[in-house]
């Protein structure tokens, strides 16, 4: 409801119960001005008809005498002086005979004794009774003076009105004024006494808003001792037990159900508030982003389960780093009952969900406690009956250096912690601001491979493969380029590391399966020759039950003969191969497909999981091959390695030959099979289709 | 009204008063009716002590007394500077305390006037001498055209006037037997009535008569002609003081002012000098008071 719709509502009852009360009043004044009037009206009248009767009676005894004695010059003194009085007109006398015998006015005696056609006089003697009539403003009396049943005249009076209409006038015109009093004293009580009774009905509205907006800390005083004052006393206590329920549900909904820090909601409450609190107080803050390093890796290899149990003793030995810094953990149910103070030793923490949390931190312990963390991580961790090794990476942002708000705060303070792991992993970073737009670029590059996906801009090459002794093609390894609408052509280094970050590794994976089986069934329809077709398969891809599914079927629809498809997969990811991950490569190869292991000797090796892989191919890594028929050393380091290979029954791929003279050590050391671009460079699919064709006229190659 | 009641007021004071003061000039009238009377003054005294005040006169006051002897006496005890009423009666003031007739006073445009015996027209009565064992209506011992010049005229045509208690009394056979009826409108009702079989009146009591009655009543007998208002003054007033007086009343009919203040003096046309003299005006008036006096008729 709108302010101004609620304030109506609000004086709604209070404008109503004054309209009422004021009608009522109003109502009850003018009935008692109109009650009033109409009796002092009356009382008026009643006092008029009594001082005309008075006069009748006064002037009829006075008459009476001189009318019988004959004396209309002193009677019309008398009448004279009666007549001078201001509400009487004229008065006069008609004798027996119906002329005049006197009249008031002190010169005019004109009429004496002449006959009088006063139809009210002859009324009043034909009836033998008073008549009184009203005539404009005019009360005309004519009333027989009778003696002895003997008529001796008629007294005529004609009185005035005037007076009694002014007095009435008067009367009307006091009631009105003291009406008009009454009411504005009844309006202005009315309102008093309305607003008086529902300021509790107020009070209460406004604390149920106020409530209503989240200001459940609140008391409500009426001190009525009626039915209000109950229902606030009810109200506080409701209020106390939705405070409760309120908390309860907070700390649910604001608690992190893993590791028991607060969550993104709860620190997207806090940090607004704490940066309120920095820029009231001109304070400095930070803020750590915290994300663990291969955590990602360690889920996808060992499970969910596993990841949880190592964010929680993750989660552990964080809360013990910071309380081992001399630093209080600001908690949610501290939340509840006090400000953080974030210039002294509270640190406020949330888990931001997944491996990434967040820190707020003073700004003077922020770099110590980083370090801290990180160097707390050194320890592997003891999940059931595994032993894992995981560092953080940790950016800091402070406020107002860095950024003025909650938003940029938590982007710089991410910024930084990509550049931590761009510098390595296992360390601090404080925000850079000119490292900030590379990763801008960096971020708006992976929404555009995400955007190259569905564009399918994507597209597999192939690198040919040579058999050493035959000189002939014996194969190709897939690599996946990206077809750039403006970068161009974009090698997998500069995506790659993006993608696997981004975790869409799968997504760029399963496009490529896909259009290495397409072209593995053309190049099978159109090549005679052995041949075998290398695809890539990372860890996190073969993590996935789903996905390894996925790939069987495509093959077993492709139908392509045994051995036609070769999946390489890195020493690093055979080295750390799940106890899940195994029987799926099995799976794989129950298809007919081949194994390699790819990027030889660029890690460390467990000779004893190569052996129980029993995989068929050892693919060299480049930076074996560089110094081969140049450097002993490393040529004597080769040999090894095929002496390896042979005790594994697996056959061997030099990768990275560019010379002859790599090719002759190779021949001369009966190594089946090379790649590199002495033989041939990653080629789209059909100028490696016009390659081959190529390749069936033209004699082997001559080395030396 | 307040200017009334403070000239109540005065002339309350001025009865009790015991000597006239040189700055105050007091009128003086004969009424039974004293607020009546004031009202009727109370215009002229305003314009007068106005009019006088650069002649040293700081007020001017009204009496009014209920009898021409309580006049005669204020008159000379210097209470009254200037009295006004008919000319009978002011005569027989005047002459009682040595006080002097001073101007004539015009009333309703009539500068004379006389007295009328009224008999209804078919009456037997044709002539004064007809009038022996009836009975007449007179207005009142002071009044002119009411007693005095009607009573004078029937005692010469030798006539014996006796007084009846009540107008129910019948008159002896050889005199005229009179009653007093208080007022000239109370006579002319009487003779209406039948109670008298004349009535003494002025000429106006007359035409009243006659709009009531037309042809009913004819005029018996008319006496002399006499002014119809006379003003009196204090033998001992100031004679310059008094020409001042006479001068300022005489010139009232000069201005729409002092007309006026005449209207609201009962009716007063004009105040002007007696053009016969005092002497030729009032010797026949005194003739006649002697000659009532001589019958013994107490007026």
């Amino acid at each position: 409801m709108h302010a101004t719709d609620q304030n109506v509502g609000r004086r709604g009852l209070s404008h109503r119960l004054a309209l009422t009360f004021s009608c009522l009043i109003g109502v009850i004044v003018a009935c008692a001005v109109l009650l009033n009037s109409i009796t002092q009206i009356e009382l008026v009248n009643e006092r008029l008809q009594a001082r005309s009767e008075h006069l009748r009676q006064l002037a009829s005894e006075l008459s009476m005498r001189f009318l019988i004695e004959g004396r209309p010059a002193e009677l019309e003194v008398l009448f004279d002086d009666i007549g001078a009085q201001d509400d009487v007109v004229r008065i006069f006398l008609i004798d027996e005979s119906g002329s005049m015998f006197a009249e008031s006015g002190y010169e005019d005696d004109g009429g004496f004794l002449q006959v009088v056609d006063d139809p009210l006089a002859k009324e009043a003697r034909q009836e033998g009774n008073l008549i009184e009539r009203i005539v404009g403003h005019e009360r005309h009396i004519a009333a027989p003076i009778i003696l002895g049943g003997i008529e001796y005249g008629v007294l005529r009076i004609d009185l005035s009105k005037t007076i009694a209409e002014k007095e009435i006038f008067q009367v009307m015109r006091k009631n009105i004024i003291a009406g008009i009093l009454f009411i504005l004293t009844g309006l202005a009580t009315s309102w008093m006494v309305a607003r008086r009774m529902t300021r509790p009905l107020n009070q209460l509205t406004a604390a149920t808003e106020r409530a209503a907006d989240g200001d459940l800390d609140q008391v409500i005083h009426v001190d009525t001792r009626d039915e209000f004052a109950s229902l606030a006393a009810s109200f506080n206590v409701m209020l106390a037990k939705l405070r409760e329920s309120m908390r309860k549900t907070e700390v649910t909904a604001y608690r992190d159900k893993l590791v028991k820090f607060g969550n993104r909601a709860w620190i997207s409450r806090q940090l607004p508030l704490q940066l309120e609190t920095a820029r009231d107080q001109n304070g400095e803050l930070a803020v750590l982003f915290l994300d663990l390093d291969g955590f990602k890796e360690i889920n996808d290899v060992h499970g969910h389960h596993e990841g949880d149990n190592l964010l929680a003793k993750f989660a552990d030995r964080l809360l013990q780093t910071v309380i081992n810094s001399g630093l209080n953990v600001y908690s949610i149910q501290d939340s509840f009952g006090r400000k953080a103070d974030p210039f002294g030793k509270d640190v406020s923490i949330a888990r931001r969900g997944g491996d990434e949390f967040t820190l707020v931190v003073a700004h003077t312990h922020a770099v110590a406690l980083a370090q801290k963390i990180v160097a707390s991580m050194k320890d592997p961790y003891e999940t059931g009956n595994l032993s894992l090794s995981v560092t953080a990476s940790i950016g800091i942002a402070t406020f107002p250096q860095h950024a003025d708000n909650v938003d940029d705060l938590i982007k710089c303070s991410d910024v930084a912690m990509y550049q931590a792991k761009a510098a390595g992993r296992n360390c601090w970073r404080l925000y850079d601001v000119d490292n900030h737009q590379d990763e801008i670029g960096r971020r708006e590059l992976g929404s555009e491979i995400r955007e190259g996906i569905t564009k399918n801009q994507f597209v597999v090459f192939l690198q040919p493969q040579f058999n050493v002794l035959t000189g002939k093609v014996s194969g190709a390894e897939a690599l996946l380029r990206w077809e750039h609408p403006t970068r161009g052509l974009v090698p997998p280094d500069n995506f790659l590391p993006i993608a696997r970050t981004m975790g869409i590794m799968p997504d760029i994976g399963r496009l490529a399966f896909k259009q290495s089986i397409q072209i593995a069934r053309e190049i099978q329809r159109t090549w005679s020759e052995p041949f075998t077709l290398a695809i890539n398969v990372s860890v996190v891809e073969l993590s996935r039950a789903s996905y390894v599914d996925e790939l069987v079927t495509h093959l077993e629809f492709a139908a392509l003969p045994k051995k036609f498809i070769e999946i390489e997969i890195t020493e690093e990811t055979a080295m750390i191969l799940s106890d899940d991950i195994g029987p799926r490569i099995e799976k794989l190869r129950e298809t007919g497909v081949r194994l390699a292991i790819d990027d030889f000797g660029v890690g460390y090796s467990n000779l004893g999981r190569l052996k129980e892989m029993a995989f068929d191919t050892l693919k060299v890594d480049r930076s074996l091959t560089k110094g081969l028929g140049s450097d002993p050393g490393e040529e004597d380091l080769m040999l090894a390695i095929f002496n390896m290979a042979s005790a594994m029954k697996a056959e061997v791929i030099a990768e990275g030959i560019e010379t002859s003279a790599q090719l002759r050590f190779l021949e001369e050391n009966a190594c089946q099979f090379y790649q590199g671009y002495l033989g041939g460079k990653p080629m789209p699919v059909n100028d490696f289709m016009a390659f081959l064709e190529q390749q069936a006229t033209v004699p082997r190659l001559a080395v030396g | 009204m307040l200017k009334l009641l403070c000239r109540i007021v005065t002339v309350i004071c001025t009865f009790a008063a015991t000597a006239a003061h040189t700055e105050t000039l007091t009128l003086g009238s004969v009424n039974d009716n004293v607020r009546k009377h004031v009202l009727r003054f109370t215009p002229l005294a305003a314009y007068l002590e106005d009019a006088l005040r650069e002649h040293g006169v700081t007020s001017v006051e009204i009496l009014v007394l209920p009898s021409s002897d309580a006049m005669a006496r204020a008159l000379s005890e210097g209470r009254v500077d200037l009295f006004f009423d008919s000319p009978l009666v002011a005569a027989k003031v005047a002459r009682q305390v040595g006080a002097i007739p001073f101007l004539r006073r015009w009333k309703r445009g009539v500068a004379e006037y006389h007295s009328v015996i009224l008999v209804p027209d078919a009456s037997p009565i044709q002539s004064l001498g007809d009038l022996t064992g009836r009975k007449i209506g007179f207005q009142e011992p002071d009044s002119t055209s009411g007693f005095l010049l009607p009573a004078g005229m029937i005692s010469r045509e030798g006539l014996r006037l006796t007084r009846l208690n009540d107008r129910s009394e019948l008159p002896p056979g050889d005199a005229l037997g009179y009653v007093f009826t208080g007022d000239d409108e109370n006579t002319v009702l009487w003779l209406a009535r039948g109670w008298i079989d004349a009535g003494a009146t002025d000429p106006r009591g007359f035409e009243i008569l006659e709009a009531a009655r037309p042809g009913e009543y004819r005029a018996l007998a008319r006496s002399i002609d006499v002014p119809r208002q006379v003003v009196v003054r204090r033998a001992e007033m100031d004679p310059a003081l008094s020409d001042i007086v006479a001068h300022t009343l005489i010139g009232m009919a000069e201005t729409p002012e002092g007309l006026e203040v005449m209207q609201q003096f009962h009716e007063t046309s004009q105040f002007d000098q007696f053009p016969d003299g005092v002497p030729a005006t009032f010797a026949p008036i005194y003739d006649l008071l002697d000659e009532l006096r001589a019958l013994g008729i107490e007026y």
